[in-house]
């Protein structure tokens, strides 16, 4: 009597040779190549023939446009449901910002309200914020520095010789305005952060003032001149300083206001330069923070180095 | 005057941040790996020790992150179910750490080694910042930290695959993110609160007025999708086969077992502190979460079945252990949230072990991926097959281990007094599919580890096996603990349990 086909399979099944694991393709062809192998992982179990492939294509894009327009739809009708913007009974017209904007000032001493609430009443959240910077910079570093898997030695040839040519060819007139343009930046860019508790800006503002001033000494003196006052140690050592000093600062300040224990910081009075507790140094923090990120971007995405 | 322990989330949170500020100036990665190994295991106690507090006192407390209060300032919140989170959360990454070292060398080129590191560290403060937050904004930020380390940890590797994975994932993830701060400021713009204790009295309050139905289902929804998609719930899952099956052992097992769970323990923060499970189920939500986790546990599983490749198989399997924790969630009830609790945790420690002991079974084999050449790859690394053999059957549910009292608890909550027949029937249908789905592609995968005979040739035709292969120390120690500790959960689960529905109540 001859064994039903299900029964082998069956048998089989229970060896570990099993139907729901096929000798794969390119065990059988054996000329594949491993790329085409790997390639194929992608698509999944089956490649689709070339016109399945095209309906398929088709078939996406129309699904893709109406669900964007299904939700489009009901974004805006929830739209005409939500309260007027700015009407003075709004919901967030509550003594959460009634707080802010009477005590605020006397409380952490800052006239810039924003600042207060951003740095000091919310200030775990912002600290998170200035660790995505940090992260986003770590990541790019991660992905674009110049490594042994990401770059040829053709590559490094080819940027080698940009870098010889654009020394040689340098941009007259970018450096000369770049020359008397520095000052004026930096100056403004360190006032932007200084006075972060008296006037509109503040680290985030200051910061990238500052970074964009790098980035233009970058192009002006050409590829190199940063470099040489700001290597990677330098870099490192600005950028984790800077994180670990607000790091501190914001600690201490939840450790001791959590637990009830008196705040040493002063906070002076409100208006002067010397004022408002932790602020000043957090933003001088958060401002050097930005401008490390924002040059690394900058010369990551460029040169993969900084 | 505050109790000690009470600064223990905090005092984890930041310490985590502070290692990873700190790791960029470490360049040895093995002192990197050291430096991190160290925080997990001093994080893992602290929580542990606030775990244990707050359960014997059978409180919660909350915790303001500087001088001014909530919802003036910042707030942390934690009860037994948190704590006892961000506890797993810490041995899993330090186990699957410990189990994927061998890869982690291989993988990443030395240089770049430090960041990785920085990357888990951070990974780590985001997950408990999202376990003890208690304010909507607070996790929004923790949520893009957390996308940020979770795309690298994938993109670390750097093969084409992995990069191709990694926009995949940044992709959907960004959407994820985005749909979910929609759904914050709508709820901001009608209740003026982003504070979990202050909203959930504005919620009822419009509730039983019924003013502003309409944008609070729509946020309702939103803040479920945007989730949903960051923790791959049918069928926002296309993103997470190739991030987790291309990525290195340690990031597919810390992706898999940790992360995913970090969105979904803010979904239930939003459903149990922010609305009530009642009005999620009303609002028709929780139904939505029911029947997509069900299509999950089915589709994840039917998939996982067709994928010759041995990791993306154990990340399909990922998608249709997601759907369980979904389902649970749908039932809308403390019974459905305590399930999904012990699945979260069950999965945590299960899916890691199948991650990081199928590495050493790849490893054994020459690097070959495809399950078929992996015939026979217990024998040489009997460890790995011990760890492989231990995740499968919890999987398939195998009674003793963790995944059957996870299919135990969830039939339970479906059948319990109050749930819609329909919404029964369609739980215990998917539980049962699903489970002999699970049988149908572990056990193959299983005999066929442990298959004697001669080993498969490679994709040239050549030899590529050479042998036993010797599994170095801290790979041993990590299969070990994970095995033992998936065997222990299907044992004393009673307990566990307990603990976690007294947790859900104080929620």
């Amino acid at each position: 009597m001859k064994t039903p086909v299900w029964y082998q399979k069956l048998l089989r099944w229970t060896e570990g040779d099993s139907p729901v694991l096929p000798e794969p393709a390119a065990h059988r062809e054996q000329t594949r190549e491993p790329a085409a192998e790997e390639s194929a992982y992608e698509s999944g179990p089956g490649l689709l023939s070339a016109s399945a492939g095209r309906v398929r294509n088709v078939l996406l894009r129309v699904i893709t446009i109406a669900s964007c327009a299904v939700f489009l739809l009901i974004m805006l009708a929830t739209v005409a449901y939500l309260p007027r913007f700015g009407d003075a009974d709004n919901a967030p017209e509550n003594e959460t910002s009634r707080r802010y904007i009477e005590q605020g000032m006397q409380e952490v001493g800052a006239t810039n309200l924003v600042t207060n609430i951003i740095l000091v009443y919310r200030g775990f959240d912002t600290y998170g914020e200035s660790c995505v910077l940090f992260l986003g910079a770590t990541a790019v570093i991660m992905l674009l520095a110049v490594d042994a898997k990401n770059t040829t030695e053709e590559d490094r040839r080819v940027l080698a010789r940009s870098d010889a040519l654009d020394r040689e060819n340098r941009n007259q007139i970018l450096g000369h305005i770049t020359t008397i343009l520095m000052p004026v930046i930096l100056l403004y860019g360190l006032y932007i952060l200084c006075n972060g508790h008296l006037s509109p800006g503040g680290g985030f503002a200051g910061g990238s003032i500052l970074g964009g001033a790098l980035i233009l000494c970058e192009n002006g003196y050409g590829v190199g001149k940063v470099h040489s006052f700001f290597g990677h140690r330098i870099y490192h050592v600005v950028k984790v300083g800077a994180l670990i000093l607000y790091a501190v600062l914001i600690c201490y300040t939840i450790y001791v206001g959590a637990n009830g224990l008196p705040n040493v910081i002063p906070l002076g009075k409100p208006g002067s330069i010397l004022s408002a507790g932790i602020i000043l140094p957090i933003n001088v923090a958060v401002g050097l923070e930005v401008a490390c990120t924002m040059y690394a971007f900058y010369t990551y995405f460029g040169r993969g180095d900084l | 005057m505050r109790l000690f322990y009470e600064n223990y989330p905090f005092f984890c949170v930041f310490i985590s941040l502070l290692c990873g500020i700190l790791t960029t100036l470490i360049h040895d990665g093995k002192k990197a790996r050291a430096l991190t190994l160290a925080m997990l295991a001093v994080c893992a106690v602290l929580n542990g020790v606030v775990c244990f507090s707050t359960a014997a006192r059978g409180v919660s407390f909350t915790y303001s992150m500087g001088a001014f209060p909530a919802p003036w300032g910042n707030e942390l919140r934690s009860g037994p179910v948190e704590a006892l989170l961000a506890t797993v959360f810490c041995l899993v990454m330090g186990f699957s750490l410990l189990g994927g070292e061998a890869d982690l060398k291989e993988d990443i080129l030395p240089e770049k080694q430090n960041l990785y590191y920085i990357m888990m560290d951070l990974l780590a403060a985001s997950l408990f910042a999202l376990c003890f937050t208690n304010d909507m904004f607070t996790g929004y930020v923790f949520i893009e930290i957390n996308t940020i380390a979770a795309c690298s940890i994938v993109m670390a590797k750097d093969s084409g695959q992995t990069i191709v994975a990694t926009i995949r994932y940044l992709m959907m993830s960004l959407v994820g993110s985005g749909v979910f701060l929609f759904g914050v400021s709508m709820l901001y713009t009608i209740t003026g609160h982003l504070l979990m204790p202050s909203l959930f009295p504005a919620v009822t309050r419009l509730f039983r007025t019924g003013a502003y139905q309409y944008p609070l289902a729509v946020l309702a929804g939103m803040m479920c999708v945007g989730l949903a998609v960051k923790s791959a719930l049918f069928p926002f899952h296309t993103w997470l086969p190739t991030a987790h099956g291309s990525a290195t052992t340690a990031s597919s097992a810390v992706l898999s077992g940790v992360v995913l769970k970090g969105y979904i323990i803010l979904l239930i923060k939003v459903m149990c502190r922010v609305f009530t499970p009642e009005e999620i189920g009303s609002l028709g939500v929780g139904s939505v979460l029911l029947v997509l986790g069900a299509c999950a546990m089915i589709y994840g599983s039917i998939w996982a079945v067709r994928e010759p490749h041995a990791k993306r198989m154990i990340a399909y399997s990922s998608v249709a252990q997601v759907g369980y924790i979904y389902l649970g969630l749908g039932l809308c009830t403390t019974a459905g949230m305590a399930a999904a609790i012990f699945q979260i945790i069950a999965h945590a420690f299960t899916k890691p072990l199948l991650f990081v002991s199928t590495g050493g079974l790849i490893d054994a084999s020459g690097h070959q991926k495809k399950l078929y050449y992996l015939r026979g790859a217990g024998r040489r690394c009997p460890m790995a097959g011990v760890g492989f053999t231990v995740g499968g059957l919890s999987m398939v549910g195998l009674p003793l281990l963790a995944g059957f009292v996870t299919k135990l608890v969830l039939g339970r909550a479906a059948l319990a007094e109050g749930i819609p027949s329909w919404q029964m029937i369609l739980s215990l249908t998917a539980i049962a599919i699903s489970s002999l789905l699970n049988a149908w592609y572990y056990l193959p995968a299983i005999l066929q580890i442990w298959k004697g005979g001669e080993a498969p040739a490679g994709p040239g035709g050549e030899a590529y096996v050479h042998g036993p292969y010797e599994a170095c120390l801290s790979f041993r120690i990590a299969v070990v603990c994970m095995s033992v500790v998936v065997v222990l959960l299907g044992c004393f689960a009673q307990p566990l349990m307990e603990l976690i529905t007294r947790g859900v109540a104080l929620l």
